[in-house]
């Protein structure tokens, strides 16, 4: 019976954790977005603008780390269920086994 | 009624905005900010599967860069909080202030709309409004410039080439969407690769659309194609993405079409631009700059699709071993290689299609694309083209099993079975390109395999002179492929002594060896690795074919003479051993090493013999050969290179004395004398020879030392500066007599002995080699 350097379902867990990030970053951008809309209602000229800007850039910033999370997370999750679902002979082919 | 004060002003403007609106966005960032919260939990994480080993680590890390790029994000949110914070804070006071001054402003004014005004407290109000105004316009431009330098901490506006200030100017823009997007993924490769996949996911899928639209007859969907492809077919993302959907047998189809339009331009761009493909997404080295996971997926992926291309070819036959063979004539033209594992996968997948056709068990399909008889439409030709600049490639094609033949290798094949099947051009080109590909790949004696490779051609070549029911055919085949397989043979000079040996041959387990076991035994140096031929009468056959090499005279040297020259090399340096070894005081060290050099000789002139001999039914041509090999003596038996000077006299000598043996009794007067002549001009240059091999080995003390000798002899110099005796041939009359005296006097009777001994060898080994061979 091989031990495992990491179970499976602690992949699981990780990758359930990771993509839990996506959501709390679509939330940032819209909270963002929010902030940005009020602060250019209460001033304007290049405060505005520069705010504006800003906005649009942590809103990227916000999306790409979304995208990121996202396709760590999904390959964490391949991992999970490839490992968990191979026997100990298949296991040992994966040179992850202790 | 009065008018309005000296300043201008009727009333003090409010500043503009809203601090509550302010206050309430900076709550809102201060949110966000708290709403990343903790980063991921990677660290420590293990990732397995497609991603185990680099990929995983690489994963491991990006996940932890992630977490800072998050957390970088967080501190950022709560600044930019700060800055509107405290402008709004700013602008707050900066309006309860001016509200004040315009309490004062009122206050100041008379009641009496006829009084005058009271212009310097007036002026002073106003003079204290301009203050707060302008504090407010710094803090707002304050402001404006700390939310631009957070945009450049993400984009780095201060990049070499950039211009100006390292943070955003007023008028500059803030970064595209695109910018930024780059600037997050520039540290995290892994991510970048998976996005890159998607994009080459997207190209391929329209790739393979248009090239389906051209299978069918819409022909204009080839540019297109080119055009979506363009120079993507040497990424390997783009050439992963492009093979793992398109089945070759549309590419065959939108081949052929093309190839039937007479489109060339068509025909040879997707060639060019599906052969790049090809072997980018076959050979693993092509993937080096990959990042980890990128990388991890295709070499996952590589090895079922190579295992599926090649049973498709099998299943295929002729048909799709054309659409590889033309695939390969790009590969070619674009200098790239497939690569070992396609070689040994779907380039031995060929060679099977190939050999079905040739067996009578497939059939040629009616295809433009398959091409005609001859060597432009050969696609095994195809294979070994596209291989010869890749060793590792070509040694993998030639040792591969071919598919469906038991344990014959495509190196067997190649040299001993298809020219049957050939026609005459065809089958001189495809041997002379195996036989050349050999060369070039099989130079290495650490390399295990390439030794092998040698060894599989000359058993291959010599297995089929012996045996093949259609002599003539087959030495039409080989004949300009004869010098290769010489230079083959003259990498092995021990292989050839070695078969002279029994012990060396396979044991009672002969046909349980592998391969490599059947074809290598460990080399004379650590480490290296040594060719193995089978047994005498394959190793005659052998070096009958190569004798079969005769170029005409005055031109390069024949083939036979490369396979000489090695092996006097070969046997020089064991001389000179085997006299260290005398003087060491084994006394049967220069006779064995003698015998062999004898006997391996002897070999090899007599089996080129009755190679001539059997091409031309008559055993006087054996005969004339021999004799034709005295009487012109050094010209037929010349050695090349500076070894073969050395070797020259040694292996002449044991030449002489073979023809000497096996001239005929009735041979003409006149060609006897000259063959006594020769010979005894030959056994003199091989005692001198001797001689000097016998000074290399300097087999003597200090005390018994030239340069003593001379000195208390006072004699004059004769050795050179390693302190060996010169040359013979160099030396002055003065200084021979003294080398002479210096024998005698210190007693070095190697010096007699051997030449004696090497001349007793060389009849034995010869008289030994002739009953082998005969």
């Amino acid at each position: 019976m091989p031990s495992f350097a990491v179970r499976p379902e602690d992949l699981g867990a990780a990758a359930a954790l990771t993509a839990s990030a996506g959501p709390a970053l679509d939330e940032v951008r819209r909270l963002v977005a929010a902030a940005v809309d009020l602060a250019v209602a209460s001033t304007d000229g290049a405060l505005a603008a520069a705010v504006e800007g800003y906005g649009r850039v942590e809103s990227a910033v916000a999306m790409t780390l979304g995208e990121t999370v996202s396709v760590l997370s999904a390959g964490l999750g391949v991992a999970a269920g490839e490992y968990a679902s191979a026997d100990a002979a298949a296991a040992s082919g994966f040179g992850s086994v202790r | 009624m009065r008018g309005p004060p000296l300043g201008g002003l009727e009333a003090l403007p409010l500043p503009g905005g809203e601090p509550t609106g302010l206050w309430s966005a900076a709550a809102v960032l201060r949110a966000a900010a708290a709403r990343i919260g903790s980063p991921p939990p990677a660290g420590g994480v293990g990732i397995l599967g497609r991603w185990s080993g680099e990929a995983a680590g690489a994963a491991v890390d990006e996940l932890s860069l992630v977490a800072a790029l998050e957390s970088s994000a967080a501190h950022r949110l709560a600044r930019a909080a700060a800055v509107l914070g405290a402008y709004a804070d700013t602008l707050d006071a900066a309006q309860r202030t001016v509200a004040t001054l315009q309490a004062s402003w009122d206050a100041a004014l008379p009641a009496d709309p006829l009084a005058g005004l009271p212009e310097s407290t007036l002026s002073r109000v106003a003079a204290l409004h301009g203050v707060a105004a302008a504090e407010l316009r710094i803090a707002a431009d304050v402001a404006a410039h700390r939310l631009r330098a957070l945009v450049s901490e993400v984009v780095d506006v201060g990049r070499p080439g950039h211009r100006g200030p390292p943070v955003l100017g007023w008028s500059d823009p803030p970064p595209s969407d695109a910018a930024v997007r780059a600037a997050v993924l520039a540290g995290l490769p892994v991510t970048s690769g998976a996005a890159a996949r998607g994009a080459a996911a997207g190209l391929a899928d329209a790739v393979v659309r248009d090239l389906t639209a051209v299978a069918v007859g819409d022909l204009g969907s080839v540019g297109g194609a080119l055009t979506r492809i363009g120079t993507g077919g040497r990424d390997p993302l783009v050439a992963q993405a492009l093979w793992s959907r398109l089945d070759p047998h549309v590419a065959g189809r939108a081949l052929d079409a093309l190839a039937r339009a007479g489109d060339e331009a068509g025909f040879t761009g997707l060639v060019d631009a599906l052969g790049s493909a090809l072997a980018v997404a076959a050979n693993p080295r092509y993937a080096a700059g990959l990042d980890p996971a990128s990388r991890a997926e295709l070499d996952a992926w590589r090895e079922p699709w190579l295992a599926g291309l090649a049973a498709s070819v099998v299943a295929g036959g002729v048909a799709a071993a054309a659409v590889q063979a033309a695939l390969l004539t790009g590969v070619q033209r674009v200098g790239l290689s497939p690569g070992s594992r396609y070689a040994g996968s779907v380039g031995a997948a060929v060679v099977a299609a190939d050999r079905a056709l040739r067996s009578g068990s497939g059939s040629r399909p009616a295809a433009a694309l398959t091409g005609g008889p001859g060597p432009a439409g050969d696609p095994v030709l195809a294979v070994a083209r596209a291989v010869e600049g890749d060793a590792e490639a070509a040694r993998a094609w030639l040792l591969a099993p071919v598919p469906g033949s038991g344990r014959q290798l495509v190196v067997d094949h190649l040299v001993a079975g298809r020219y049957l099947t050939l026609d005459p051009a065809t089958a001189a080109a495809s041997f002379a390109a195996t036989a050349g590909l050999v060369v070039t790949a099989g130079a290495d004696p650490a390399n295990r395999n390439a030794v092998a490779l040698d060894a599989a051609l000359l058993q291959a070549v010599g297995a089929e002179a012996r045996d093949t029911g259609r002599p003539d055919a087959y030495r039409a085949a080989i004949g300009s492929g004869l010098t290769d397989v010489a230079a083959v043979i003259a990498r092995h000079p021990d292989a050839l002594t070695a078969v002279l040996d029994d012990s060396s041959g396979l044991g009672v387990d002969g046909r349980l060896a592998s391969a490599s076991d059947r074809l290598t035994r460990p080399g004379q140096e650590t480490g290296t690795w040594e060719a193995v031929l089978a047994d005498r009468a394959t190793a005659a056959a052998l070096l009958g074919a190569v004798a079969l090499d005769q170029p005409s005279p005055g031109g390069r040297a024949p083939a036979v003479a490369l396979v000489l020259g090695s092996l006097g090399e070969r046997l020089d340096d064991d001389l000179v051993a085997a006299v260290r070894a005398d003087h060491a005081g084994d006394p049967h060290a220069l006779d064995a090493v003698s015998r062999r050099l004898g006997q391996a000789v002897g070999f090899t002139l007599t089996s080129a013999g009755e190679g001539l001999a059997r091409r031309d039914a008559d055993t006087d041509a054996r005969n004339r050969m021999l004799a034709r090999l005295l009487e012109a003596g050094v010209d037929k038996v010349a050695v090349p290179g500076a070894a073969g000077r050395a070797a020259t006299p040694l292996v002449r000598a044991a030449a002489d004395r073979l023809v000497a043996a096996n001239l005929p009794t009735d041979a003409e007067a006149a060609q006897r004398a000259a063959t006594r002549r020769t010979l005894d001009a030959a056994s003199e240059a091989a005692v001198v020879e001797v001689r000097a091999l016998v000074s290399r080995a300097q087999p003597w003390t200090a005390e018994q030392s030239p340069q003593r000798w001379a000195t208390e002899h006072g004699a004059v110099r004769f050795w050179d500066d390693a302190g060996a005796p010169l040359s013979e041939s160099a030396m002055t009359t003065e200084q021979r007599r003294a080398f002479t005296t210096w024998r005698r006097d210190v007693g070095v009777s190697v010096y007699d002995t051997a030449p004696a001994v090497v001349q007793d060898g060389i009849d034995a080994g010869i008289r030994a080699a002739t009953r082998s061979v005969g």
